[in-house]
Parts: structure tokens; C-alpha cells; sequence
């Protein structure tokens, strides 16, 4: 297959947010019909609200088709783009897969919007012909914001149709590609829940000195994410949190695999039902936060670290340098749980390059555009250089220095950040 | 008086923007950080230091100049030349202020630059352009925008009033060259996704990833496309943005060294060509008054293109891009005859058979405008000058036209009243 070019598309899980977001990009930028499946017709015909909502355009209305999964067969014969993005757990994927299977047809591309299951045993629920069209295709939520794409070829998948796939995702949808590895978590969600989880793991070692607000106030805008971490983690649900970090830890091994543990305190929040804004509490419950120590919310506390004041004070006026300069300086408890995080974050990230990624940009694509998050070269040049984050780095006997940070180059206007000139990382220094 | 304007060559440097998708107020900053960040970026990308910018400044040879329309409101704050003290300690003692001419603030600021180092009084003008635009809530905004036009008689107690003025523009297009309706409508949608369509390949543009195609720009009247000002919709108009633009000018003098020391032709730095400004009367109504029994409808826009032809000693022929004052469809629209590439009330002509398109024979705004890049509004004009920099210059990457050797633009202030058009080419 030289391009792929698709002219009508499908689906599952439509009426889900990520199903009918991922409806609504395809249909609006490839401008094709989309099968919006649903379990019944009134579910797939509330997708297409979100839909349209999400891109808001009425525009893509008439090309939006509900329907249900008992008469998907028609869909399937039409579609050359089949998107499965129903619940994230291997039986009800393996029953669309088979679905799909029962309708053969040639020439077409399936994907799994699987955040973190193994692409190749999702496939084996697919006939052996359908398993060479098969990939892991990963939108990031909300998909019309973020543009991050993966790709996760299985070791069924047909290789030469990684380049027509991606151009199409890339050119006609407008996404940012990365192909990732069959590993657990892929690229973006390996890298980010390492942070997420250790995050949550600090909150319950800092419990006395206030746990899940003090953690946020270290880890939050200031150093480089649009909200804190754990924040974060009520917008994700502390039970996909869970199911993700979960599934990491039993696939790997290694010196970071403890970062994976999910706190016994999490586990019970999730038997509790509390989790997150789905269910109105999670780890943050209004102006309330979870108080891991007494088991109870409280109030939200007002934690001030003159050394937090001073590099806002320098990022309110674009003087970011600056204000790293004042946190590597600082002999503060917090600074040092600050530059620890950093630190883990580069060695971690860049550590991941011939495992999950295979490049550098790959790494700053994931975080950049899948999370928003500053990607990892553009701290080393806000710390100036690789030396200087060698050093940052060596502050943590625990940390490795990763091969990948040695072998940095500069690209022509002199930076490191690889996605210089296409995404600006002061964007991500807030306050 | 005309003939004379040019004599001394003023050159461009290069400069930089920002990402016109930020928006500073949710990232917690202020006015400096963006100065800040788009002189950096200038330098960088042109390849100067400070202990360059202190060796001019010591001999006395450069001054700043900052173009702004109205920091007072967004936040708060005037006499903006003087922050440039705040980026660095070079830039103490350096003559700086700041300019207004409305959504023209922008190409008045390169006027009164590119005037000082025509006469021979300094070797290099900064020229930044500025405005925070997301202060504030969009129609309190928007209220503000409104003292572009005479406030008292044509803003006062009106939400969103250019977009009324606009609104009326379009209406005397209509009127005075009985254009079809449909066709009419038809056009601004198809300016707008030529706008839009542009902006994807710009990495700066504010709109670069959001949906629009000529489906949706037809879709008029919707939840997603109200109407904001008479037959025009949200898709007509640019939106508010956060933004800032920079643009170094050089004299002949420096351009020759600076070319030496890093062994560039002069000939490839491109200058500024030619330049017409005009203003024309207040009041809107009184503009149409002028025009009536005219063939243009504006017809100081056109004065001022045309002073920028005849001090360039060029015509449309040689021109091969134009950034024009897409603020609305409609200001795009009006003005398309106005560079030469239709007669007079023969607009759709151009649109309809693709000569503004990207790859057309005369493309018009190919970084996405106003409408798609966005429009700071003191930062506009600059970035005009910018663009037409990287496209003759050579360095606009994704979205270069082909052997640009010479671009216009218009910059244009209240309803067409201040007009500022500049042509630079190599």
C-alpha cells in the first residue's frame, strides 16, 4: 500500500468520549463518513452529540451514520478504517475483533484505541489475515486538543503499512505521530504514569506534612504540567490510573518498576468508589482534599516556599533560566523533592529510547503533545546543557544517567529540544 | 515627496513571533515575559548577542520601538518602550517609546523606524509589536477595540462593534457593485478556508490545529457560527490573540557589514521597497460618502497601496505575495481590487478561479492572516513585515511561496481609516 487514503470509517464504542471524539476528527479532517457503533441506537445517535460537539461544527452532521452493533455488518463491509475504542480490558475487545472478523474484508486498516493492553494478544481474536492490518492506535483525551497518535504495530502487523497509515494520520488528522513499541503503557503513558504514580507514592510517604495537596503544590504549574499531578489523576479516574500502572508493573522488570506500585491508600479510595471526577470525589473533592492520614477530606491548604514564590515571581516575566537557577540553589526539603522529580523525569524518559521509542523526538512528541508536560530535552536546555543536567541528575545516587542524554546534539538554531519551532515549552511554565 | 522616500535602503534583519495559540493570562504571565521572549528569539534566530545590540547602542545608533494599541485596558499599562530595560541591561539608556494606530499600530511603529534610519540617525531599529488581548472577558474586549472607530458615535453601548462595521462593509459592497448574494456570501467563506487552510502550515498560527473547512464557513447562523455583524459570522472574523511580533531594521551601512562578517550577499537580505500611508475620515459613514461616484470603494486603501507602487516603481506584476488586513472577510474582500489583482467590483473574480490561493497566481495571506494566524492587534503589522521577511528571504519553510522575490502588505487601522502598506522584496 503506497498511501492510504480511506473513504469511509468505523467506530466502536462511538458512544463513549474518547469513541465519538476520534469519530468526529476522522470524519471532520478526512472529511469522510463515519459509522458511529453504539450498543444500541440511542447510545450511537449520543455519540454523535459529543461528536459534533467536540469539533463544534454541525459541518460533519450528515456524515456522522449511528448505528448498532447488532447491524454493524453493513458498516464493516463499507469501512477501509475500523477504530475500536470500547472498554479497555481484553474480553470486550476481543469480542468486537471478532466482530470484525466474522465481516472479512481486504485492504483495510484496524485499530485499537488501547491505552496500554498488549496489541499483539489483542489480535490473536482476529483472523490471521486481519492481524497483518491490525495496530494500536492511540488518541490522547480530549483528541481534538491533543494531538498526540500512536502508533503500536503488533508482531503480526505488516510493516510497509506504517507509512501510509501515519501519513494519513498525520497530514489529513493533523496528529503527531509516534510509533511505539508493543511494551507496556507504549510511549506517553509509560512515561507519564512513572511521574503520576510516584507522585501518589509521595503523597502517601509526605502524609504528615499534608500528602496529595503538598505533592500538587511541588509538582504543579510552575515546574512544567498544566495542572499537578495528582490532580491529574481525578481527571483520569483513580481506576484507569490503576489499570494502567497495574498493567505496567506486572509486564516489567528493572530498577523503576517499584515507581508502579499503586499506595494501599489508592486501592481502598477505588473500593470506596472515590474516583475521581466522574464520581463528583476523588483524591480532590470540590475546595476538599483526600487527607490521607486521617482518611477524611479537609480543606485545601495554602503551603508557601519562598523559593516557589521567587521562580514564579522570574516565570511571570519569561525569565525561566532564572528561575531553575533559584530551584537548583535552594537546600529546601521541597526543592529537592522538585529537582528529584525532574531528574527521575529526563532519566526515566530518555531511558526509554530503544525500549518503548526509538528517538529522542519520539520521547518529547509523547510528552509535548500527549501530555503537555515540557518534554524532557527541553529541561536540559533550561538547565544549560548536558553536563549541567548530568550534574542535575547526580544529585540521586538511585538515578542512571541515560546514554540518550550523552549523545544529545544541538540542532541547528542551538537547542536540544528536538520540537523546537513547532512546540513552545515556555508554554508549559506556569503559574 | 514620494520620489524621495526611499533613498536610503532600510534593510531587514529577521525577527521572530510568538505562538499565537498561547494565551499568556492562563500561563500566568505578563507583558515583559512576552517582550522578553520574542527579542530573544529575534536575536537568536537572526544570530545577534547583546554585547552586539550594546556596541550599537554605546555609539548612540539604535533605538526601539514598540507598537501597541491600547495597554492601557488590556493591562493596565503604558509607556511600553521603556520595559525593554527589564529584557537587559543593554537596552539602558536606549530611546524607546511606543506607537498607536490602532490595528495599524504596527505598521506605524516601522514607519516612524524605518523613517529614522532613512535620514541617517540611527544604524538599527527593534520594532516590536505587542498586545495581551485575553485579559480580559471577549466583550469587554471587544468594547475596547471599539475606541478604533469614534467611539462616542459609532461604539458606544454596541457589543462587538467592528464586527457591526464590517458587517457594514460588506453591505456597501453589495450595494455599490451588485455582486449576486450567493456569490457574494460564497467567497467570504472561501476566504475565510483559504485563511484557515493557510494557518495549518504555520507553526505559529493561532488556528493551526483547529477544524474549519468551506462546509462549515457556509454553515452561517448555527450554534457554532453566529452571526456577530450583519451578514458576517464567527467564521468571518479573526479572533482575539495573545501575541507579540519582532522585525530588526537595518541601515544600508550595518547591512553591508553585517553581510561581510558572515559572508552573506547583500543582495539576499531583503529591504524595504516602497511604502504608502494614508488616513482617510473617521466616521465609516463618511468614508462611503467619499467613495460614492468612485470606482473603489475605498479609495484612500487604494491611495496608500498605490504610493507604495510608485515609490517602489513597481506594479501588482512584480508582486509575489500579499499580507493583507483580513481582520473580516469583508476588509479582505474590499481591498482585493485595490492591489491591482482585479478591477474594481470584479473581486470574486480572483477568489473563484483561485489566484489568492496558496498556489495561486497572486497568493494572499499564505501564513493564514489575521483570521487564521490571529490578530494581536498592536503585534499585527510587524508580523505582516516578518512574513513578508521570511517569504523573501526565503526561510518561511512550510508555507514559502515558491521564488518570492517581492510581497505587499496592508495594514489597516479603525474601519479603514489609518492605511499603511509597505512592499518588501529582495
Amino acid at each position: 500500500m503506497k498511501a492510504f487514503k480511506p473513504k469511509t470509517a468505523c467506530v466502536f464504542g462511538a458512544n463513549g468520549n474518547m469513541g465519538a471524539q476520534i469519530g468526529a476528527i476522522i470524519s471532520a479532517f478526512a472529511d469522510i463518513p463515519v459509522f458511529m457503533v453504539g450498543r444500541n441506537l440511542q447510545k450511537a445517535k449520543a455519540g454523535i452529540e459529543i461528536a459534533v460537539n467536540s469539533v463544534r461544527s454541525n459541518s460533519i452532521r450528515d456524515k456522522l451514520i449511528p448505528i448498532e452493533l447488532s447491524d454493524v455488518k453493513k458498516a464493516l463491509l463499507k469501512s477501509d478504517l475500523i477504530i475500536e475504542s470500547v472498554a479497555e480490558n481484553y474480553e470486550t475487545k476481543n469480542e468486537i475483533n471478532k466482530i470484525i472478523s466474522s465481516v472479512p474484508k481486504k485492504n483495510r486498516i484496524i485499530g485499537t484505541n488501547s491505552s496500554g493492553l498488549s496489541i499483539t494478544t489483542l489480535s490473536q481474536s482476529l483472523l490471521s489475515e486481519d492481524r497483518e492490518n491490525y495496530f494500536g492506535i492511540h488518541f490522547f483525551n480530549p483528541p481534538y486538543k491533543m494531538l498526540l497518535c500512536e502508533i503500536i504495530p503488533s508482531k503480526y502487523s505488516t510493516k510497509d503499512l506504517i507509512d501510509p497509515l501515519s501519513n494519513f494520520l498525520e497530514r489529513l488528522l493533523l496528529r503527531k505521530v509516534v510509533i511505539a513499541s508493543d511494551t507496556p503503557g507504549f510511549a506517553a503513558n509509560r512515561i507519564g504514569f512513572q511521574f503520576l504514580n510516584e507522585a501518589v507514592i509521595f503523597a502517601e510517604k509526605f502524609k504528615n506534612k499534608g500528602g496529595i495537596d503538598y505533592i500538587d503544590t511541588l509538582l504543579g504549574k510552575f515546574s512544567g504540567r498544566p495542572i499537578g499531578p495528582l490532580a491529574l489523576i481525578d481527571f483520569v479516574g483513580l481506576d484507569i490510573h490503576r489499570s494502567i500502572v497495574d498493567n505496567i508493573f506486572q509486564n516489567i522488570g528493572g530498577q523503576y518498576r517499584n515507581s508502579f506500585v499503586v499506595p494501599e491508600f489508592m486501592k481502598k479510595m477505588i473500593s470506596n468508589k472515590l474516583l475521581g471526577i466522574k464520581t463528583n470525589s476523588g483524591l480532590y473533592k470540590n475546595k476538599l482534599v483526600f487527607d490521607i492520614e486521617s482518611g477524611k477530606y479537609r480543606p485545601i491548604k495554602l503551603y508557601s516556599y519562598e523559593f516557589i514564590t521567587n521562580m514564579k515571581e522570574k516565570i511571570k516575566i519569561g525569565d525561566y533560566r532564572q528561575a531553575f537557577q533559584i530551584l537548583k540553589k535552594d537546600r529546601l526539603k521541597e526543592s529537592y523533592i522538585i529537582r528529584y522529580f525532574i531528574a527521575k523525569y529526563i532519566s526515566y524518559a530518555l531511558s526509554q529510547i530503544g525500549n518503548s521509542v526509538s528517538s529522542v523526538r519520539d520521547v518529547d512528541c509523547s510528552m509535548g503533545y500527549g501530555f503537555n508536560w515540557i518534554p524532557p530535552t527541553a529541561f536540559v536546555d533550561l538547565l544549560g546543557g548536558i553536563e549541567k543536567t548530568t550534574q542535575f541528575i547526580r544529585e540521586y545516587k538511585t538515578l542512571d544517567i541515560p546514554k540518550a542524554l550523552m549523545n544529545l546534539k544541538k540542532n541547528s538554531s542551538g537547542f536540544y529540544h528536538t520540537l523546537q519551532g513547532e512546540f513552545d515549552y515556555r508554554s508549559c511554565l506556569k503559574i | 515627496m514620494l520620489k524621495n522616500i526611499m533613498n536610503n535602503t532600510v534593510f531587514i534583519l529577521g525577527g521572530a513571533q510568538t505562538d499565537f495559540s498561547r494565551n499568556w493570562s492562563k500561563e500566568g504571565k505578563n507583558f515583559v515575559a512576552m517582550m522578553r521572549e520574542v527579542v530573544e528569539d529575534s536575536l537568536e534566530n537572526i544570530g545577534l548577542d547583546y554585547s552586539e545590540i550594546n556596541n550599537i547602542a554605546k555609539k548612540g545608533l539604535l533605538q526601539l520601538f514598540v507598537a501597541n494599541f491600547d495597554g492601557q485596558q488590556y493591562f493596565n499599562q503604558g509607556n511600553l518602550g521603556s520595559f525593554f530595560t527589564m529584557i537587559d541591561k543593554s537596552f539602558i539608556g536606549v530611546p524607546a517609546m511606543r506607537y498607536e494606530a490602532a490595528c495599524a499600530s504596527g505598521a506605524a511603529a516601522i514607519d516612524a523606524a524605518s523613517a529614522k534610519i532613512r535620514f541617517g540617525g540611527i544604524d538599527m531599529a527593534i520594532v516590536l509589536g505587542i498586545e495581551l488581548m485575553k485579559t480580559q472577558p471577549a466583550k469587554l474586549g471587544a468594547s475596547f477595540i471599539g475606541s478604533a472607530s469614534y467611539y462616542e458615535k459609532e461604539a458606544e453601548g454596541i457589543d462587538f462593534p467592528f464586527p457591526k462595521l464590517f458587517g457594514r462593509l460588506a453591505n456597501e459592497i453589495l450595494k455599490k457593485y451588485r455582486v449576486r448574494e450567493n456569490l457574494f456570501m460564497d467567497c467570504l467563506a472561501e476566504i475565510s478556508r483559504i485563511n484557515y487552510s493557510n494557518a495549518k502550515r504555520n507553526p505559529f498560527a493561532q488556528t493551526r490545529s483547529w477544524f474549519m473547512n468551506k462546509k462549515h464557513a457556509q454553515f452561517r447562523k448555527d450554534e457554532f457560527n453566529q452571526t456577530i455583524g450583519g451578514l458576517l459570522c464567527v467564521v468571518d472574523c479573526s479572533q482575539i490573540t495573545d501575541g507579540a511580533a519582532v522585525i530588526i531594521l537595518v541601515s544600508n551601512k550595518y547591512a553591508k557589514i553585517f553581510a561581510k562578517k558572515r559572508k552573506l550577499s547583500i543582495n539576499k537580505i531583503p529591504h524595504i521597497k516602497g511604502e504608502g500611508f494614508t488616513v482617510a475620515p473617521v466616521l465609516f459613514e463618511d468614508k462611503m460618502l467619499l467613495s460614492k461616484n468612485q470606482p473603489y470603494l475605498l479609495p484612500l486603501t487604494k491611495q496608500a497601496i498605490d504610493n507604495a507602487y510608485i515609490s517602489a516603481k513597481m506594479n501588482i506584476d512584480s508582486i509575489n505575495l500579499i499580507e493583507t488586513h483580513d481582520c473580516f472577510t469583508s476588509s479582505e474582500y474590499a481591498v482585493l481590487s485595490a492591489f491591482g489583482i482585479t478591477k474594481p467590483g470584479e473581486e470574486y473574480k480572483a477568489i473563484v478561479n483561485g489566484t489568492i490561493d496558496f498556489n495561486g497566481k497572486k497568493p494572499v495571506n499564505p501564513s493564514g492572516g489575521l483570521i487564521g494566524t490571529g490578530h494581536p492587534i498592536g503585534a499585527t503589522g510587524v508580523r505582516m513585515m516578518l512574513d513578508l521577511y521570511k517569504q523573501t528571504a526565503n526561510k518561511a519553510e512550510q508555507y514559502q511561496i515558491l521564488n518570492a522575490k517581492n510581497g505587499i502588505m496592508l495594514n489597516i487601522g479603525g474601519s479603514a481609516t489609518t492605511n499603511i502598506a509597505f512592499i518588501v522584496g529582495v
